[in-house]
């Protein structure tokens, strides 16, 4: 059996003190972060980042992906207690969840929306280790030709599927794109975009660029407007137990959106958000009773919290497969294993059984450690909320400055970072969005490469990508995207003078 | 193709993206989201005289000199909870990232 082999692999790399100890760390961040509102776990992942080039690749991700799902769970306490969502995914979950708690039911609210993460992570995690393997097998056949295709698929669905104008999606990633050519031509040796200056020769750091953009500029966006928190609610370990109803009413939109989530969450370019949007719409369609939404109801959040769990498990499976991010973290997850030298692509499970083993175990491991944080200790969590924004970003801008600082104690790194975050505020202004920008960043010099390669192959034959049967399906998909976007900003604004790419 | 290739395709792309964006933002123009400039002022000036002081001054000096910068981008200026919290600060980056880590830090300006 060759699953059980697997597992037990898994398990005897998950179970090891080091990694036990960061999953840990990492889900107990997770949720910090989550809780509270104002500090994204972008900003924390990224925070994070410079600590992975201290421990092996595995111990890494584990950390990474730990705060990553840690932050789901955690994302809707403060949605329900104080109408602020924690992380954006759980805006959905204040429409619901903040009624009950006004009706006296927060702690029912925090009790299920605990039960709808796990549940949902749980059965996504088990689809993870299912799928991803077989889908792994089938793209090693892929060649260069092949490859370029799949990653323009990539980026140019997630700068579509972005919230906002396409148009401004496909000018982030086209940006990242050159951002990632900063730097020495791996080719040729001649520079690229440096200007001269010697601190560009390798390239800018994926730390900087990812601390500038998500954490420096979710710290200035949120000064002054996370106003200080007045939570006078005590939650009592009674208050948490839902009636025979509330379960009842929470099995089949738990289900539902487990399954929302894991279909959105393998689609690039979508993150959890759309996810747990999709899933709250669903369940108030097929509501016998719909205008109770808004007011109170159980489905309200444990739908969309199921779906964002799950949507966050199964982003794994095309960035672990094909080496495809599908959202910003997942562009830091694939940083952080180029950091340590393993290339993103099909062979990643081959080559490595024991990290992909032992990240789905440790998904296991931290969603049940999320199970025994959230409810003996709700109460912790709650009283977190109480701390004042103004402590909290300072310390946040430190911690971020000394991060990237420790990579190579080179101070033009923080430079950068001052920039990156001047860069994300001019980006937030003009409404584009930071994500794709930084999917072009990580994919540009792996197309770069494939592409060169196909092209030395066919010698300088573009027709290449449109013979080989694969790359041909992807650049079909690539068409439909982007004719599927036209027709709908035609369609949205009723003329096609007004369309908008 | 040489190196020049990519770069300047994007070019072209970027131009043509832009071309589009400007062409229809008159129609689909909504207000600018505010943006705390003060926040903006204050923050990244904190981060680029951390950058300067890492080195001469070592640590703590620009620890303390990034978070009262930071403090500046509130609009009340409460001088000794800034002086609390850089000192605490001070103090967790030393545990952290000196003991725990062993990152070869200057802490002082006369430190090796």
């Amino acid at each position: 059996m060759e699953i059980i082999n697997n597992l037990a692999l898994g398990i005897s790399v998950a179970f090891t003190l080091e990694n036990l100890m960061y999953c840990a760390l990492g889900v107990t961040i997770g949720m910090f972060i989550g809780v509270i509102p104002g500090v994204g776990h972008l900003a924390a992942i990224s925070m994070l980042l410079p600590l992975t080039y201290y421990v092996p690749a595995t111990t890494a991700l584990v950390m990474l992906a730990g705060i990553y799902y840690g932050a789901q769970y955690g994302g809707s306490t403060a949605a329900i207690l104080l109408n602020l969502p924690g992380t954006p995914s759980s805006s959905v979950i204040c429409l619901d969840g903040y009624p009950m708690s006004k009706n006296g039911r927060a702690g029912v609210a925090l009790f299920m929306t605990t039960i709808a993460s796990f549940v949902g992570s749980f059965i996504t995690v088990i689809v993870l280790a299912a799928f991803a393997p077989p889908l792994a097998n089938f793209a090693v056949a892929f060649n260069s030709a092949d490859y370029f295709a799949m990653m323009l698929l990539g980026l140019v669905a997630a700068a579509i599927l972005v919230q906002g104008s396409p148009a401004k999606g496909l000018a982030a990633v086209v940006f990242g794109l050159m951002l990632g050519m900063v730097g020495t031509d791996v080719s040729t040796g001649i520079q690229r975009y440096t200007f001269g200056l010697t601190f560009l020769y390798d390239g800018i750091n994926i730390v900087a660029i990812a601390m500038g953009i998500f954490g420096v500029t979710e710290v200035i966006a949120n000064v002054g407007k996370v106003a200080q928190i007045k939570n006078d609610q005590k939650i009592t370990f009674r208050s948490l137990l839902p009636t025979k109803r509330d379960v009842k009413d929470s099995v089949f939109p738990i289900l539902r959106g487990t399954g929302i989530g894991t279909g959105i969450g393998i689609l690039p370019g979508t993150g959890t958000s759309i996810g747990s949007f999709i899933a709250y719409a669903l369940e108030k369609r097929i509501s016998k009773d719909p205008s109770k939404f808004g007011k109170g109801a159980i489905e309200g959040i444990t739908a969309p919290e199921s779906a964002n769990n799950a949507a966050a498990q199964s982003a794994f499976i095309p960035t672990l497969t094909l080496g495809i991010p599908g959202d910003a973290v997942m562009a830091l997850m694939l940083g952080a294993l180029l950091i340590h030298g393993i290339t993103p692509g099909p062979n990643v499970i081959s080559d490595n059984p024991d990290l992909f083993w032992g990240l789905v175990v440790s998904f296991l491991i931290g969603n049940l450690l999320l199970l025994i944080l959230n409810i003996p200790m709700v109460g912790l969590w709650v009283r977190l909320l109480k701390i004042p924004y103004p402590i909290l970003y300072p310390a946040i801008i430190l911690f971020i400055v000394i991060g990237v600082y420790s990579i190579n104690y080179a101070n033009m790194d923080i430079m950068l970072v001052a920039m990156f975050g001047v860069i994300g505020c001019v980006l937030l202004i003009l409404g584009f969005e930071p994500a794709p920008l930084l999917l072009g960043y990580i994919l540009g010099p792996m197309m770069e490469e494939n592409f060169r390669r196909a092209m030395l192959i066919s010698r300088g034959d573009l027709m290449v990508f449109l013979e080989r049967p694969v790359s041909a399906t992807f650049f079909a998909l690539i068409a439909l995207f982007l004719c599927w976007s036209i027709y709908s900003a035609i369609k949205q604004r009723r003329s096609p003078v007004e369309g908008e790419l | 193709m040489g190196p020049g290739y990519l770069p300047r395709v994007l070019g072209y792309f970027l131009g043509a993206l832009g071309v589009l964006i400007i062409a229809f933002s008159a129609k689909t123009a909504t207000d600018f989201p505010k943006i705390n400039v003060r926040a903006l002022v204050c923050i990244t000036a904190g981060i680029v005289v951390f950058a300067f002081l890492m080195n001469p001054a070592g640590l703590f000096i620009s620890t303390i000199t990034l978070v009262f910068l930071c403090g500046l981008s509130e609009k009340k200026f409460k001088p000794v909870r800034l002086a609390l919290l850089s000192l605490a600060l001070c103090l967790m980056s030393y545990l952290i990232f000196i003991l725990g880590l062993n990152m070869p830090i200057r802490l002082f300006p006369w430190s090796f």
